[in-house]
């Protein structure tokens, strides 16, 4: 069926709400390739496969959904090759939902020279040379060879530190695009997502979210952040976005990935994340914990450290490896960033499933104490962070 | 000790079973080869992947090599519970490699009591008690007595009988402390290029009691002809029948280095029994994939096929239709090539699966073909 018969796009698509804490929401997102619990973390393939990781390894730990990159996957292999692989989904031997950005993010961060103008994103490919240009048009034809659950209108990415008379500009320009993609938008399979700019103004923001949210149909992005901005700043506009949205739409934070940010975003009501940080981290030789947050296993303390990297945790690394081990062969051999890949993207979920749990049984003020103990061991928590719980009306006496 | 049983020979090789190796039970026919790890492990696989997504022919006989686990030596003595559980390693026999067939060995570095052997961070000398301290602290079922490889084709006659005295002694010395330690070891017999000293090493240094159990075998040091050095069947045959001529023909012969299919096909009927996968893995790290001709057995032929050139770029078909691996069933020539050209870490992952799987079907391709000569 075209989506002009059913403006709803098709029922492979809907999103349930099962329970709500606060603003906080657990739900249910069908995709045509699975069933995504939220708040959900999406690692990220960037260029059609998990860093190191084998999909059936991602089913082992029950990841429903991944994110990869438009631009990385359009040039290589190329948007038209992954179609003739049969989609990325087929190309790369995963079953479950992936969801794929516009491009216009890694284009303006990658690309040297880049302008827009109305039509789209001018820029420099770093392979070839050549100028080229990036309209919402081709972005969804692109999104669509891939054939991903999810597509990302291309919209107008500023610095988020941009102000002035440009930021109205980029949102209206990105509202006109949105417009655009979904007309160029023509698989019934996918779904397409805008993405609400509006820079750090909040009622540029809300004004942003009455016209996108019009025209949202089973999802939407809060786009423009996690670039640098005060962390006071971010999470005001994730909690007006949030609060201007209406609770049938999933809300995708996108870029957000550190485990603080995953629990307070979720508590002000959003649905989504994604970012490299737990795989980027583990080729650093860095292991997510509860416990303090970080564990940077090249450090000459855990040579003889016979314990694994988090007691508490069922993830294989854990079930088998010592962190002296890891520490061993952390930066010789690739088999050091698998196990703490493998590890920190069960850390990502598990956080993630306890955050639904939480919701679930109401005792979101509870799990947040005893999150931020573990996380802050006893260093002080950050001012933004009891900013925003002092917001969501969570009271902490010994802050 | 290492229990082998020869249970026939050919002009294709010589067919056997190993049933016991160290304090470990198992069945292994020969010819075969040992699963080689560096780091406890078969490079880029966990052993959870290693374990699911590779299944091996027969169980394994795992070849940890020395290289790469040398610099943990006291960790691993203070984790007190041995190489298997600081690696992850699933139960198995496990032979010692002293060297590390993916590495180069450098000429001029060998002393009178200590060989050189190459770790991350450079050279270390090992000697025979250092060696010894570390078989007992790994736990491993089987390791090979120090050897100077140091002998290349231009050695001078001075250095080359200097090499065959300090291997004599490293193998006396080896035997002495053995009278403490029950870890089965493989005589290393070397001798370069010259068909006078291999048979010499082999004498001076092989003539061991046919019934001592401390003896796991014959370890043939070859590391000139390795994969991409020089490689003369007829040279070959005279160095390798000078060797094994004088030596009881019951003990299992082991090599240990990357050599291809064809090279396999060509050692086997010159008697080698035991060999190693890093030529499946060495492979794998130049994005190539080994596939066996149907006629390998008789032949030795075999093709790769190189995911760094274009031609596969577009095409999505599976690798080797007919290959029961992991890779070839769910994943397309298209795909390994963007892989490769994307320098992804899946690339070598899935090669390295593949490659192992084809690498161990040769060895059952050749025990098929040398039973069914024995049985004519």
């Amino acid at each position: 069926m075209s989506k002009n018969e059913n403006d709803d796009e098709s029922p492979m698509m809907s999103f349930k709400l099962l329970n709500i804490a606060g603003r906080a929401r657990r739900g249910q997102l069908q995709l045509p390739h699975s069933i995504v619990e939220t708040p959900v973390f999406m690692p990220v393939g960037t260029q059609g496969t998990m860093k190191g990781v084998l999909p059936e390894q991602l089913l082992e730990m029950d990841c429903r959904i991944l994110l990869c990159n438009t631009y990385h996957l359009g040039h290589r292999p190329g948007h038209n090759l992954v179609k003739k692989a049969g989609g990325i989904h087929k190309m790369m031997n995963w079953p479950r939902s992936i969801l794929t950005d516009s491009g216009g993010f890694q284009m303006v961060s990658l690309s040297k020279l880049m302008t827009v103008d109305e039509e789209g994103v001018n820029f420099e490919s770093p392979h070839t040379g050549e100028m080229m240009l990036l309209s919402p048009e081709q972005s969804i034809h692109i999104q669509q060879c891939l054939g991903a659950d999810i597509m990302m209108q291309l919209d107008h990415v500023i610095h988020v530190l941009t102000t002035g008379p440009i930021v109205r500009e980029a949102m209206g320009r990105s509202i006109r695009w949105l417009d655009r993609c979904n007309a160029a938008h023509t698989r019934d399979d996918q779904t397409l997502f805008p993405i609400v700019q509006g820079g750090l103004d909040m009622d540029m923001r809300k004004e942003c979210v009455e016209e996108m949210a019009k025209r949202a149909k089973v999802g939407i992005a809060i786009g423009g952040l996690s670039g640098g901005e005060e962390k006071s700043a971010f999470w005001r506009v994730v909690a007006t976005c949030c609060e201007a949205l209406p609770p049938h739409l999933p809300r995708y934070v996108m870029g957000v990935g550190h485990p603080i940010d995953l629990v307070i975003c979720s508590l002000l009501g959003a649905d989504m994340f994604d970012c490299v940080y737990p795989t980027r981290t583990a080729r650093f030789g860095t292991a997510l914990v509860r416990r303090g947050g970080e564990l940077r296993l090249n450090q000459n303390k855990y040579a003889n450290d016979f314990t694994p990297i988090d007691d508490k945790c069922t993830c294989e690394t854990c079930q088998n490896y010592t962190r002296a081990f890891i520490h061993a062969i952390s930066q010789k051999e690739t088999v050091a960033c698998h196990l703490i890949s493998m590890h920190n993207i069960k850390h990502q979920l598990d956080l993630m499933r306890d955050v639904q749990k939480a919701i679930a049984s109401g005792d979101a003020q509870e799990f947040l104490k005893t999150f931020l103990e573990e996380q802050y061991l006893g260093t002080s928590v950050p001012q933004w962070v009891i900013d925003a719980c002092d917001y969501m009306g969570y009271k902490f006496s010994h802050f | 000790m290492v229990k082998f049983n020869l249970e026939g020979a050919s002009a294709a090789g010589r067919l056997g079973k190993i049933s016991q190796w160290g304090s470990k039970s198992i069945e292994h026919a020969t010819p075969s080869c040992m699963l080689y790890l560096r780091a406890g492990h078969v490079p880029h696989l966990t052993w959870q992947v290693e374990t699911k997504w590779i299944s091996h022919l027969q169980s394994p006989i795992y070849q940890l090599t020395l290289p790469s686990l040398v610099e943990s030596k006291e960790v691993i003595a203070k984790f007190k519970r041995g190489i298997a559980a600081f690696c992850a390693i699933p139960n198995g026999p496990l032979h010692l490699a002293t060297f590390d067939p993916m590495d180069e060995l450098k000429t001029g570095y060998n002393e009178a009591k200590t060989i050189a052997i190459w770790a991350s961070g450079g050279k270390v000398k090992l000697g025979v008690y250092e060696q010894h301290e570390i078989v007992k602290s790994f736990g491993v079922d089987s390791f090979e007595t120090l050897i100077d490889y140091d002998v290349p084709r231009d050695v001078t006659n001075k250095r080359m009988s200097k090499a065959m005295d300090r291997t004599k002694i490293l193998n006396e010395q080896t035997f002495e402390y053995e009278e403490n330690l029950a870890t089965p070891v493989f005589i290393s017999l070397g001798g370069g290029f010259s068909a006078f000293q291999r048979r010499k090493c082999a004498v001076d240094n092989g003539m061991r009691k046919e019934d001592d159990e401390m003896v796991a075998g014959y370890s043939l040091e070859l590391h000139d002809f390795w994969d991409g050095g020089c490689w003369d069947v007829e040279e070959l045959k005279k160095l390798l029948s000078e060797t094994f001529e004088p030596l009881p023909k019951q003990r299992l012969r082991y090599v240990c280095g990357p050599f291809s299919p064809k090279q396999v096909w060509h050692l086997v009927q010159l008697g080698v029994d035991l060999f190693d996968t890093s030529y499946a893995v060495k492979m794998a790290e130049k994005a190539k994939a080994i596939r066996l001709n149907d006629s390998y057995a008789t032949n030795g032929d075999f093709e790769l096929m190189d995911f760094t050139l274009d031609q596969y770029k577009d095409d999505f078909t599976t690798p080797y239709k007919e290959c029961q691996c992991y890779t070839c069933k769910n994943y397309t020539r298209g795909y390994l090539h963007h892989l490769n050209n994307t320098k992804e870490l899946l690339c070598s992952i899935l090669l390295v699966i593949h490659n192992v799987h084809e690498y161990e079907r040769s060895f059952a391709m050749l025990r098929e073909r040398i039973s069914k000569e024995c049985s004519t």
